[in-house]
């Protein structure tokens, strides 16, 4: 019994400490699984995370596999290529990772600290030592304020769960938009080089006639100018298509021969109908992911400051526990006596009272409770921003469509007609066309924004938009824009 | 007691020794690596097509009515 009694003492601080299962922060992919389940919610497409080289070798078997083929890229292929191929968004699931083991960290108690000593060595009689001691020492506080600082870095998990989940949408959304930019990019480099090719005609025929002095040379440099002008528009839609090519294809993480996918030469026409979507705040308040996040940053600032109250006047209390064996020399036998004892060691909290941590604590509350409601107004603004920008852009869409380009056509139509019966020269027939073309641009840019602003509205209800605005492009009269 | 000591002694010893490499995560081609699939760049101008034209004066009557009449010989 007396043997046990020392043994007894020294693993005291292990019983305190007990054992804790962190099985849900130590797998290899922990907290994957929601991160791809809100990937799949919000955008229908699968994410992996890549942990080694035969899953490396299998998702570049599947991204190879639709590149090879001749058949052009579409949105949804793109996104799906780009949430299995950027190595950046694996990178943010790596933090992920990070996060988990953080977590799992925090279970783990802290190593107990032992020292053992030996004293009285070269004492006579008793050859190498007098007496040992043993000790070991834990960190009472540590055990006290446990639960609480599992809980802070629980919080830290779920937010790197949210940020991982943020990071893929985020990726989706710009990939579609690439896609769209790169796409419309092409449709507006080809309806340019329509109007390009109608005003060398007309700048051909302005030489023809001036060699033949039936053109002043004034006229002359004005048709030549504007076909020079245009051509120099042209250039720079095509230089603008190339470039957006390149951007998708750093969003899809695609390099050497993979680089000659093909795209398609124009965007999909306007959808017949709409989605309802007229409760698409209510929807973002709901479902936003960054809208969580900053709920989450609430939550743990309120853990911390729970936490440093908790530790304000203590910040440092450990428990020493002990034997000491010593060895006496009586009547030429030696005798020998274990002992325990138990220290306690804290920090006296003359000078610093904790006052300091307590206010920054209580500022970083209200920091992160202000950057809340600060998100909520703008998760609110933007919802709004994206769905009128949803429903005007059709609007304007058809508008051209339904509108403005029949009214073009038919001037057209009437002035191939007085042209035909020599009322009206062949430069008033070709400005009529130019003037079509123009508004055929205007339409296809219309067009352009009315998808980019269908791209937009996932980004709103569940997080990852980056530029949600209405279309950029300049929409202006085709007479002010191609007249001349 | 030596015997002791050197059992004490193995896991320092063998943690020098420990050459563990973490997992590679990137397939076979590494594009910070192949330098053979950075192939030189073909360049097209967007430009290209594009006729620079002047206004120009009115050539010689003749030679223009020349140029219109229909080739070979007047019947």
């Amino acid at each position: 019994m007396t043997k046990l009694k020392p043994l007894a003492i020294l693993l005291l601080p292990l019983i305190l400490g007990g054992c804790v299962q962190a099985a849900e922060y130590s797998q290899g992919n922990a907290g994957f699984s929601s991160v791809s389940n809100t990937a799949a919610q919000a955008t229908g497409k699968n994410t992996v995370w890549i942990q080694n080289r035969r899953d490396a070798q299998a998702v570049g078997a599947q991204v190879s596999a639709p590149l090879a083929t001749d058949k052009s890229i579409d949105a949804e292929m793109a996104v799906q290529i780009a949430l299995l191929n950027n190595k950046g968004l694996q990178a943010a699931y790596a933090g992920l990772g990070e996060a988990a083991a953080q977590a799992w960290q925090s279970t783990l108690l802290a190593n107990p600290a032992v020292g053992v000593g030996l004293t009285g060595m070269g004492t006579p009689g008793l050859a190498v030592f007098k007496s040992v001691e043993g000790v070991i020492a834990t960190n009472i506080l540590a055990l006290a304020t446990r639960k609480s600082k599992i809980d802070l870095a629980d919080t830290g998990f779920r937010r790197a769960k949210l940020g991982a989940a943020l990071q893929t949408l985020q990726l989706a959304a710009d990939t579609r938009r690439a896609w769209i930019m790169a796409v419309a990019s092409r449709e507006t480099a080809a309806q340019l080089a329509q109007a390009q090719a109608a005003a060398d005609a007309a700048s051909e025929l302005a030489k023809k006639l001036g060699e033949t002095g039936a053109m002043t040379k004034s006229a002359q440099a004005r048709e030549h100018v504007f076909y020079a002008e245009l051509a120099g528009q042209t250039a720079k839609a095509r230089l603008d298509a190339r470039l957006a090519k390149e951007e998708l294809t750093r969003l899809l993480g695609l390099w050497g021969s993979d680089i000659d996918y093909q795209l398609p030469n124009r965007l999909a026409p306007l959808p017949k109908g709409l989605v309802q979507r007229d409760q698409i705040e209510a929807e973002a308040l709901q479902r936003r992911v960054d809208l969580q996040m900053a709920k989450l940053d609430l939550e743990a600032t309120a853990t911390s400051y729970k936490l440093t109250e908790a530790t304000r006047y203590v910040t440092d209390l450990e428990i020493l526990t002990g034997f000491e064996t010593e060895r006496e020399l009586e009547d030429g036998k030696t005798q020998t006596g274990t002992t325990g004892n138990i220290e306690l060691e804290f920090v006296i909290p003359i000078f610093d009272s904790g006052k300091v941590r307590m206010r920054k604590s209580e500022l970083a509350y209200m920091r992160a409770a202000n950057l809340l409601a600060e998100k909520a107004v703008n998760v609110r603004s933007e919802a709004r921003s994206a769905y009128q920008a949803y429903r005007a852009n059709y609007d304007i869409a058809r508008h051209y469509r339904n509108s403005v380009v029949p009214l073009r056509a038919r001037i057209e139509e009437q002035s191939l007609l007085t042209y035909n019966g020599m009322i009206t020269n062949t430069f008033e027939l070709l400005a009529d066309s130019r003037a079509k073309t123009n508004s055929i641009l205007l339409a296809v840019n219309a067009k352009h924004d009315f998808w980019l602003a269908e791209a937009n509205l996932v980004p709103a209800i569940y997080g990852g938009g980056s530029r949600i605005t209405g279309g950029e492009t300049e929409l202006a009269a085709a007479e002010g824009s191609g007249g001349h | 007691m030596k015997l002791q000591l050197l059992v004490a002694a193995l896991p320092l010893l063998a943690s020098g020794c420990a050459a563990t490499s973490p997992r590679d995560v990137v397939a076979a081609d590494d594009p910070s690596a192949s330098l053979a699939q950075a192939s030189p760049l073909s360049y097209d101008s967007p430009l290209s097509g594009y006729t620079h034209r002047r206004p120009v004066d009115p050539k010689a009557w003749r030679s223009q009515n020349d140029a219109q009449a229909p080739q070979g010989d007047a019947p």
